[in-house]
């Protein structure tokens, strides 16, 4: 005795229309092998596979007042984000200068102004703490994006990031005074 | 025709293909690894050789931080600097190259490495004058200084890997 029509009918269509529910839930390739975005706020300390990143303050400012190697003042024609950071790689040497700054779709990479030995390179090893500023340099009108009040830092650490974990710091841009000048100092090892 | 005649192509299929999955899923990693350089182990007070260069280490030492500001050894606190020297003596065909250095630890069971310092004298950290901090390999002989900074307590469990070409050689430093 077989099973009448109508239910294998009905067997194949579910076995469709559930073959197309996973289709389209299943992630692309990109989705597969994104990575992981451990987030925090100002203050917080957010640690990724390879680094442990807190974010002292974020200030707005249109010269930095750079304070070491004679550089001087460094003036933009947008605005200067200024990020005091400190930052431990946990394992080996990082290298940042793949970090950026995402307002709504808009990715902003850290900016290279500042002299070496700068906070994007974390270039003793594991476990040593260095505190200094990353920068990045933004349109004004980028402050007044739906977005800007939370832009996240993104603390790339590795060209490439899939599958890997890259600590977020969600900050508000909002409401921030632009200084005229803002001091930037070398970055320097904290006492740990 | 019985079930065996009927689904030998099948069969054989069958036979041919799992073991050559098997194959490029395990043997060809395998293979990958096998034709890779490892890490040559070296004993205390031992010699190596590399590119026609003799490597000795001949000593090194821990220097943990009091500090930064005056009255301190500008070392920051919780941190330690380690300071190594190698004998680097031409052998036999000495190959102009240079070499690496970096001091590694696998201390509970997690993988950390640490680079060279590139200003020792900003910990107040002296080079000795006739050292270089560069691993240059032109056919003289010299003594190699390298120092690292790391967090209090690694050098217990470190080692220092030199590499030379394509040979890595890890040193144990040295315990009185």
């Amino acid at each position: 005795m077989s099973a009448p029509r109508w239910v294998i009918g009905a067997a194949i269509f579910a076995a469709l229309a559930g073959s197309a529910v996973v289709v389209a839930a299943a992630p692309d390739n990109d989705g597969i092998t994104a990575p992981f975005f451990p987030k925090g706020a100002v203050g917080d300390t957010v640690s990724g596979r390879n680094l442990t990143a807190t974010v002292g303050s974020v200030e707005l400012t249109e010269y930095l007042n750079i304070k070491y190697n004679d550089v001087g003042d460094t003036s933009t024609d947008g605005v200067w984000v200024v990020v005091d950071t400190v930052l431990t790689a946990r394992l080996d040497t990082v290298i940042l200068s793949t970090a950026e700054l995402w307002i709504d779709d808009v990715r902003y990479r850290v900016s290279d102004i500042l002299p070496a030995p700068t906070s994007l390179q974390l270039s003793y090893g594991a476990g040593i703490a260095q505190r200094g500023s990353l920068v990045f340099e933004v349109p004004r009108d980028a402050l007044k994006a739906p977005g800007a009040t939370q832009a996240s830092i993104v603390l790339y650490n590795t060209g490439d990031a899939r599958l890997d974990s890259v600590p977020v710091i969600v900050v508000d841009l909002t409401g921030l005074d632009i200084s005229a000048r803002h001091r930037i100092d070398e970055r320097a090892v904290v006492d740990q | 025709m019985s079930w065996l005649r009927r689904n030998l192509a099948a069969l054989l299929m069958i036979v041919l293909a799992i073991p050559a999955l098997a194959f490029v899923l395990v043997g060809v990693p395998l293979l990958d690894d096998a034709g890779r350089p490892g890490i040559v182990t070296v004993k205390q007070g031992k010699t190596i050789e590399a590119s026609g260069y003799s490597f000795t280490l001949t000593a090194s030492q821990e220097f943990p931080g009091t500090g930064t500001g005056p009255g301190t050894n500008s070392i920051p606190l919780g941190t330690s600097l380690v300071g190594a020297i190698f004998d680097v003596e031409p052998a036999t065909k000495p190959i102009d190259g240079s070499c690496d250095t970096e001091l590694t630890s696998r201390a509970g069971g997690v993988d950390r490495a640490w680079s060279t310092v590139s200003s020792p004298r900003d910990f107040d950290y002296e080079v000795g004058d006739a050292r270089s901090t560069n691993c240059l390999l032109d056919g003289e002989a010299f003594e190699l200084e390298t120092v690292f900074l790391t967090p209090a307590g690694t050098y217990d469990h470190a080692t220092i890997d030199v590499t030379v070409g394509a040979e890595t050689f890890r040193f144990p430093l040295v315990h009185e």
